[in-house]
């Protein structure tokens, strides 16, 4: 997708995205716990500093917006425990308890640094 | 109508995010939505209001600027954007469902001759070269 942004845009213009992924330099073990509680879909492997060098992009700035993230995870999962009834009642107990409880582990990895979320800001090359 | 540019494999993908689109419409998922990220658009990213005023700046967005939303779900903050800025918008995903309600509220806010939908996937953009001036995508690789 990196490579595809890279040849639709204009050699002046810019790109920002925002990730959520594990940071750079984890041990062994809090890699494992990164991925557990982390991104469900994908896992890129070096890293999306990497990801965009190799593909045609200059990263100009990147930025940590995992306490940002904190707060608004922390109150989608207060607003969803407030409204559980309701909820459930649209979309199944058994589907509200497991998103409850996947923002619970999602909490924990990012208050022990194991999730982190980022902003890029990228140019080409 | 989104441009419709999908194969059955991929419609298969997008389903899954289907139910959150049509959830996200109803009063109980507005309300709070609205509580969480300070406004409503059955956004399914975590992008708040304050780092989407945040982004806009580092796109440069204007009245000249053609940007590209790739994963652009409902519509999240590319209508917003268009709003504020008066850019030009083209938003690319797999869930016709969320683009339909993207178009819908650009036809709301009045600022649907700037925005269009496109269904199709980001590995393979439908698009040709160096066309737009900005792309933004939040929270899709993960």
């Amino acid at each position: 997708m990196s490579q595809e942004c890279r040849r639709v845009i204009k050699d002046n213009g810019v790109c920002v995205f925002s990730v959520i992924a594990l940071p750079d330099g984890l041990s062994t073990s809090d890699y494992k716990l990164g991925l557990e509680y982390g991104p469900a879909d994908v896992e890129v492997k070096d890293g999306y500093a990497a990801l965009l060098e190799t593909t045609g992009w200059t990263l100009e700035e990147r930025i940590d917006l995992t306490d940002a993230y904190i707060v608004a995870i922390d109150r989608m999962r207060a607003e969803e425990e407030a409204q559980f009834e309701a909820l459930a009642e649209l979309q199944g107990r058994e589907a509200v308890e497991a998103r409850i409880a996947r923002r619970v582990r999602r909490l924990k990895a990012l208050e022990l640094g194991v999730v982190i979320r980022e902003q890029f800001i990228a140019r080409p090359i | 109508m989104p441009t419709d540019t999908v194969t059955e494999r991929q419609s298969a993908l997008a389903n899954r995010f289907s139910t959150k689109y049509r959830d996200g419409q109803t009063a109980l998922c507005q309300d709070i939505e609205r509580k969480v990220f300070g406004c409503v658009y059955g956004a399914t990213s975590w992008t708040t209001k304050d780092e989407a005023n945040a982004v806009s700046e580092r796109l440069g967005l204007g009245p000249a600027t053609r940007l590209l939303d790739v994963g652009a779900g409902t519509g999240w903050p590319s209508i917003y954007w268009v709003g504020e800025t008066g850019c030009d918008v083209v938003c690319l995903d797999l869930p016709f469902e969320g683009l339909q309600v993207a178009l819908r509220r650009a036809e709301k806010d009045g600022v649907s001759k700037n925005l269009s939908a496109v269904r199709g996937d980001g590995a393979s953009l439908p698009f040709y070269n160096k066309s737009f001036d900005a792309v933004f995508h939040s929270d899709v690789f993960c």
